[in-house]
């Protein structure tokens, strides 16, 4: 009996596969969803991405900041979790909160909401002035955000939307990038790449909001611009299980769809993940991702895996510009309502991927800000 | 003097019935329901789905699935001894940091790998000493050791993403033989390996008899202490091990992942006691779990579920599967 359910096992298995082609592995410019391989761009997409990869302007401050006031004040940093970008930020915040002369609190969230809402709580129970929500979602922690708020303390949201997203109760800015844009400039460089035939597919994970902006903004140029000659899928991966199932499910969907061209992951950090699946599945998808974490950079400079970013100034730069926000929202003047730019960095214009390559304008930030404070 | 000449034990079944009874119908069923599925879900996923029948898809769900496969044979070692080892995945990340960061560094490749494999044999050993000798609960040991090891994860790595692994390990691990990476042949092997220990190996019964009744091991002349802390030492070096492929593998470290390799290794491996030697934690029904929750999920996603679905797939595998095996159990030892 146990021989028979063998043998018409192996046999079953031997005619099934008997009907199995092999994947396509060669190359990804054979689409079967392009159907015109010469397709041609709207006019003035080329210069717009151009534009795009030129060195973003210093963003300071353009007023002074009563430091003798801020003497001894107190403010917290609450990430969503550590990571290497939200430690490098969060080192910018301690070293401006140092020439400040303010107290620095880092408050590690560890993904979760207990943990987000105990940070607050801690802060309102040690008398903080101010807190920097990095990545958190105000809506998760409203009743928290209205006791701070009912305690006077000044909470700014960062990369938590678009700037021009309502700013959330509890609140009083939004300090982020625009990340529809980014989206939007990262399926230009695809089209602009691929004269418009792109197939592109998208990974992201869309209970994180920017990163679901970002899709958004991806999936809608491509619509857009190219609604006949190129293709556009999005892949959501569980946040939980980025790790483990984003090799796993780009596989798949590069093996289910060998014509990628290009393969848009909305943040640096799933890199790891992405270069293998893209490897093993043979395709030669072009990837670009968002933020521009030093990792990246690296691998962009070296020529290794990664084609580009759109990469934000350096994690410190943003803390300090956090600190900048949350002190004068403590002194009681006006938000000076920064956005965090970003360039489009590729093989042409990486150099050797150091923050004086990429940001030319950003390698001393710090006496900037410190030059403007002492105005 | 009397000789007494004792004959069979009259109560013993006869050979031919024990025979007859382990290739009975639903002793089969039993052992091979899991494959017998697993097959089908592929087969009807060819007919139904086009891109099923490519060899490439195919091979592409066994790769993915190397990393986790590995760590439920990992973890399938203490399981058998009645124990956990929920520092598995986090030995691993640690290793792989300490590897990465030794060459960037500027330390021989060599050097690094026994380092990382020496963290391994530290891991295991504080972890065999408090459970075995000290009797700590081997859950809170290892979850104590998966906390301490995420944090020297990320003080290894200073928080931060380090790429850049030795080209080595990276062509020791993602090359192709026979169109296959070398990481999935890792996995099969271990998995034969364990089959053999597991299976044909005196060491192997002994994590049985210590898995379900330590102390009776112990009165039959097991040497339970020595084969428990024997196992804790091998599957903390062979995570450490783990880490050197999955450096390999991803060519870089992020600190943070260790957690998210939890869960699926340990499912797998109780999943795998459904299936081949039922009741018990084996290496080849591990193989089989892990293949069908991918066949599965792949289907699902190439017909374009979302995610959500593909997680409510796993958790309601894992249930039916485990329930199923726990009522087949209990109607085979009523049927004595």
């Amino acid at each position: 009996m146990r021989k028979a359910i063998v043998i018409t096992a192996g046999a079953s298995i031997a005619l099934l596969l008997m009907g199995c082609t092999p994947a396509v592995s060669s190359g990804g410019t054979d689409t079967s969803s392009n159907v015109d391989a010469a397709g041609s761009c709207p006019a003035g997409l080329a210069d717009e991405v151009a534009a795009a990869m030129e060195p973003t302007e210093l963003v300071a401050p353009e007023s002074g900041l009563d430091l003798s006031a801020l003497a001894g004040k107190s403010i917290w940093y609450i990430t969503f979790n550590q990571n290497q970008f939200s430690t490098e930020m969060s080192d910018g915040v301690e070293e401006a909160g140092a020439a400040a002369g303010v107290d620095i609190t880092i408050f590690d969230g560890q993904n979760s909401t207990s943990k987000y809402s105990e940070g607050i709580n801690q802060a309102i129970a040690q008398g903080a002035d101010g807190i920097i929500l990095m990545a958190i979602q105000p809506a998760v922690v409203s009743a928290d955000l209205a006791a701070a708020e009912a305690a006077g303390i000044s909470v700014l949201s960062t990369l938590n939307g678009d700037p021009t997203e309502p700013v959330e109760a509890g609140t009083f800015a939004n300090f982020t990038a625009d990340y529809t844009a980014d989206g939007s400039l990262m399926a230009k460089w695809a089209l602009n790449d691929s004269n418009c035939t792109a197939d592109v597919l998208v990974v992201q994970s869309s209970p994180v909001h920017v990163w679901d902006l970002a899709a958004q903004g991806i999936e809608a140029t491509v619509n857009e611009t190219c609604p006949e000659d190129c293709a556009v899928k999005v892949l959501d991966i569980d946040p939980a299980n980025i790790a483990t199932d984003t090799g796993t499910q780009l596989q798949t969907a590069l093996q289910v769809d060998p014509g990628v061209t290009h393969v848009l992951p909305v943040w640096d950090s799933a890199m790891p993940y992405i270069a293998p699946a893209v490897a093993a599945a043979g395709s030669a998808a072009k990837v670009l991702a968002h933020d521009g974490i030093s990792a990246s950079l690296e691998l962009i400079a070296s020529g290794q895996d990664q084609d580009g970013t759109v990469a934000m100034p350096p994690p410190g730069w943003i803390g300090w510009a956090a600190f900048d926000e949350v002190a004068r929202a403590i002194l009681g003047t006006d938000s000076p309502g920064y956005v965090i730019p970003t360039r489009l960095v590729t093989s042409e214009n990486v150099g050797d991927g150091s923050t004086e390559s990429v940001s030319p304008n950003y390698t001393d930030y710090q006496a900037a800000f410190s030059e403007a404070w002492a105005q | 003097m009397t000789a007494t000449i004792t004959g069979p034990n009259r109560t013993d079944p006869p050979r031919e019935a024990r025979t007859r009874k382990r290739f009975s119908g639903p002793h089969v069923l039993q052992k091979y329901a899991l494959l017998g599925i697993l097959l089908l879900l592929l087969g009807t996923f060819m007919v139904i789905i086009p891109a099923f029948r490519s060899w490439g898809l195919i091979t592409s769900m066994i790769n993915s699935q190397s990393i986790i496969l590995l760590l439920a044979l990992i973890a399938t070692i203490v399981l058998r001894t009645g124990g956990f080892d929920l520092s598995i995945s986090q030995t691993m990340v640690a290793s792989a940091a300490l590897c990465i960061v030794l060459t960037k560094a500027g330390l021989p490749l060599v050097v690094a790998i026994g380092c990382s494999i020496l963290l391994g044999a530290v891991v295991g050993v504080v972890n065999a000493f408090l459970i075995v000798r000290i009797g700590v609960d081997s859950f809170i040991v290892t979850l104590g050791s998966f906390s301490a090891l995420a944090g020297a994860a990320y003080f290894i790595t200073d928080s931060s993403i380090v790429a850049g692994a030795p080209v080595e390990l990276v062509n020791a691990v993602r090359s192709q033989l026979l169109g296959i990476p070398l990481v999935t042949w890792y996995a099969w092997a271990l998995a034969v390996i364990l089959w053999f220990v597991y299976q044909r190996t005196p060491v192997g019964r002994y994590m049985v008899f210590i898995g379900g009744n330590p102390d009776a091991a112990r009165l039959a002349g097991i040497q339970v202490q020595r084969v428990r802390f024997g196992a804790y030492l091998v599957s903390a070096l062979l995570s450490s091990l783990m880490g050197l492929v999955f450096l390999g593998y991803f060519g870089a470290v992020d600190p943070g992942v260790g957690s998210q390799y939890l869960l699926q290794p340990l499912a797998a491996a109780f999943l795998g006691t459904t299936a081949i030697v039922v009741g018990r934690f084996n290496a080849v029904g591990t193989v089989v779990a892990l293949y069908l929750l991918i066949v599965g999920i792949t289907g699902l996603q190439v017909l374009g579920a979302q995610t959500w679905v593909t997680n409510v797939f796993y958790g309601l595998a894992l249930m039916i599967a485990v329930t199923a095996s726990k009522l087949a159990g209990r109607k085979r030892r009523i049927a004595g």
